[in-house]
Parts: structure tokens; sequence; C-alpha cells
């Protein structure tokens, strides 16, 4: 019987697991009853920010307030784009970060805001977007 | 019951053809004919940018639409022949159409489609 030492044990690699990468995360949110904000440059202010805390690179930002209510931004991105449309007469905001690239994070955009418009209620989906096999 | 605000429809379109997503005036051209199609009024101008000049994933056309029921966005990723569009509209609209469309709009070999009720 052959003694096993650490030269004759063969170490089998387990077939490595096939990950799904992705060229984007898209995150969609729904914000209930949280702060409403229907000054446009508020909005141009918070976006931006938004977007820095994400690590993304902002390029035009565009807001449209409708009448009577209802404000939608949107800012443009090197990666994509952060989208806002609020429906202040039911209290309502959905929100739309997408963004692609490996330093952004678009969860920490979520985070500032959800601490912006302090929502009593959050719902988040999260979709992976032009996947790569 | 959950209230609905609206409908959104999120494409992603693998295979393109590869001169129709580097054309300015095609981009503008499906904006305007999805618009017609399922019926929702653009609002304003397009803003279409050519981006991703530093970006590890190239270049390529972004677009956003404002449209009276919310928007429509469109990322073109060249080098991928790849395209994502979204449609968000507060107006019920038929996204099999905007669907189908879409695919046969820019060639798309592979559509992967998701609806979300918003």
């Amino acid at each position: 019987m052959t003694k096993k030492t650490k030269r004759s044990i063969r170490w089998i690699k387990s077939k490595p697991i096939k990950k799904s990468k992705c060229t984007g995360i898209h995150l969609l949110a729904e914000f209930w009853h949280g702060k409403i904000i229907e000054n446009p440059k508020e909005i141009k202010r918070i976006l931006i920010t938004a977007v820095k805390e994400a690590k993304n690179t902002p390029l035009e930002v565009v807001i449209h307030k409708f009448s009577p209510q209802g404000i939608t931004g949107v800012i443009l991105l090197a990666e994509s784009h952060i989208a806002l449309h609020s429906w202040p007469e039911f209290n309502y905001l959905a929100i739309d970060i997408f963004t692609c690239g490996e330093k952004a994070i678009p969860y920490k955009a979520l985070e500032y805001l959800k601490k912006e418009f302090k929502p009593k209620k959050v719902e988040i989906k999260e979709i992976k977007r032009g996947k790569i096999h | 019951m959950k209230k609905i605000y609206g409908k959104e429809l999120i494409l992603d379109l693998y295979d393109c053809n590869p001169e129709i997503i580097r054309s300015k005036k095609k981009i503008l051209e499906y904006i305007n004919k999805i618009c017609d199609l399922i019926a929702i009024k653009k609002h304003g101008r397009t803003n279409i940018e050519r981006f991703g000049l530093k970006s590890r994933w190239g270049e390529g056309y972004s677009f956003f639409q404002f449209i009276e029921e919310s928007s429509i966005s469109g990322h073109f990723l060249e080098n991928q022949n790849l395209v994502f569009i979204n449609i968000f509209s507060c107006k019920q609209f038929n996204d099999k159409i905007a669907n189908d469309f879409t695919k046969k709009f820019f060639k798309a070999k592979k559509i992967k489609n998701m609806v979300l009720i918003r």
C-alpha cells in the first residue's frame, strides 16, 4: 500500500462555479410617506450628492416639475442614470438607480436618498442587467 | 390592497445591430416610434448624449425622454452591442407590443424583459 505523502496526494480542484457577471445593477425603490420635496434646485442637489455617494460620474441633470404637483428628476451618468418620480398626492416616490462599472455602489446612493426623503416604508428590487455568461 | 402607480418595462437587448445602436438619428427615430406605438406622450426634448469615453464599458449613447406619464431611458453599450431600455409609465401601455417593437427595431438576437408594477 502506497504511503500517502503530501506529494502523492492529488488535490482535485472542484469545478469552478460559474458566476454570472452582469454589466450593471438596477435598483428599483419605492418610498412611501416620506418628505415631500418639490423644489427643483433641491432635487438637483440631492441627485448630485447621491451620485457622488455611489462613486459614479454625474454628467447631466434634468428636472421637470409637473402641474399641479409632482416632480421627475434624472441625472445621466457616465455609467447610466438615477431617476426619481414623485406623486405627492399619494405620498409616493419611485426611484431608479441604474449603475454600471465595478466601482459603482448603487446601495450607497439609495441609503443617501433614504436619509434625505425619510420614507416610512421602503421596498427595493434589485435587477442584474446585461448578464454575461 | 397595494395602490398601483404605474408599470415599468425593463428590456435588455443582446447582439443588436451595430449600425443602428451607433446612430443618434436611429435612436431618436426609435423614441418617436415607440411613443406613438404605445400611445404615450413625449414631453420636452429628448436628452441624448454620447458617454463613456473614459469608461471601461466603452462608448455609447444614453438618452432620457420625459413623457407626460413618467419617462423612457436607454443606454447603448457599443462594444458589446448591448442595449438597456426602461419604459416607466403611469398610464397603461401594451408591454408586449413595446417589447416586440424594440427587439425588431434594434435587430436584437436576444431580449430579456421584465415588467414591474409599481
